[in-house]
């Protein structure tokens, strides 16, 4: 994919953050629309195909919920909604000792499930992801991406090679 | 009276307040359970009402916690500041403001854990603290602090 594509898919995420919390704001600047939701997510990730751009957020996920190329993949780290485990049955720990997440959880998979829905031949070896955002956490021009986990580095080829080549 | 459910407190980062001793305190979630005693009509109301709130005292009468500070000493001033502009802005607004515990890789970056620990710790403190904590629900009973006061814990009750 060309710098210009992933340049938009980075974008895409940065500017949701912004929309995210500016909608927020409004909302709860208006005591009339406090019964709707207005919390942030807590990450998001944008990725794109070339053509096409889908956001996600980290959520709970059943295995049904996801398209078969990606389910399958997920199954080779568990049981989707549960934890990463060793052979000796305990649950997986990342290079840090954090516990890993739970399997379909975090914001890459769901982003890229819908990804899948309007392009289900694409290869899921060349979605191509934005960093992961805490919207709370995207102020002006300024950012912290959050790391990637141990699952989306197992799952997605192209956050593997991110992540040993920064 | 509605409770957030365990999906949807997964799913985001809630800011959430209450009233401890006379201390008023914020708190983001960041995908962490919440008490069963903040409910979701309580909390959008206070919400509501923080937004509203002017901002009335300078950046520099607000006490950033050294510890995050040490953190966050590796990354850039911007990143920095992104991390903290908004419990800056909470403790502004006179809250102790708490995020619940993040860590780190080994580069710097914050990892996202949904490991549920429930335990928060105080980022940014105000010296005047709001004085409307009539407002606020009271959480003697249901969080513990540590003894100096920057980080605080409870038991999770599960919210179907």
């Amino acid at each position: 994919m060309d710098e210009d594509a992933l340049k938009k898919i980075e974008n895409d995420a940065i500017e949701y953050c912004h929309k995210m919390v500016a909608e927020a704001k409004a909302m709860r600047s208006d005591s009339d629309r406090h019964r709707y939701q207005w919390d942030l997510y807590s990450v998001i990730v944008s990725c794109g195909d070339g053509r096409n751009i889908r956001r996600g957020h980290n959520q709970k996920r059943k295995e049904k919920d996801f398209e078969q190329p990606l389910r399958d993949r997920l199954k080779k780290l568990g049981n989707i909604g549960d934890r990463p485990r060793d052979a000796d049955g305990k649950v997986r720990t990342d290079a840090c000792g954090n516990v890993c997440h739970l399997i379909g959880s975090c914001a890459e998979p769901n982003a890229a499930n819908k990804l899948l829905k309007i392009n289900p031949k694409f290869s899921l070896k060349k979605i191509e992801f934005s960093k992961a955002y805490r919207p709370r956490c995207v102020y002006k021009d300024d950012y912290t991406p959050i790391a990637y986990c141990q699952n989306c580095i197992d799952t997605f080829e192209t956050i593997k090679n991110k992540t040993n080549n920064p | 009276m509605k409770r957030y459910t365990d999906r949807y407190m997964f799913s985001h980062d809630i800011d959430w307040f209450f009233v401890y001793g006379d201390k008023p305190i914020h708190a983001a979630s960041f995908s962490g359970k919440i008490p069963r005693e903040i409910t979701c009509e309580m909390n959008r109301e206070m919400q509501s009402f923080v937004e509203q709130m002017e901002i009335n005292v300078e950046q520099a009468e607000i006490e950033i916690s050294k510890d995050i500070l040490d953190e966050l000493e590796s990354v850039s001033l911007s990143q920095r500041q992104a991390y903290l502009h908004s419990f800056i802005e909470m403790a502004r607004k006179g809250f102790y403001s708490f995020d619940r515990i993040i860590k780190y890789d080994e580069n710097g970056a914050p990892i996202f854990s949904d490991d549920e620990t429930n335990t928060y710790r105080l980022i940014a403190s105000p010296k005047t603290p709001f004085s409307g904590v009539g407002n606020l629900i009271s959480l003697d009973n249901v969080v513990h602090f540590s003894n100096d006061g920057t980080t605080f814990s409870f038991n999770v009750e599960s919210n179907k």
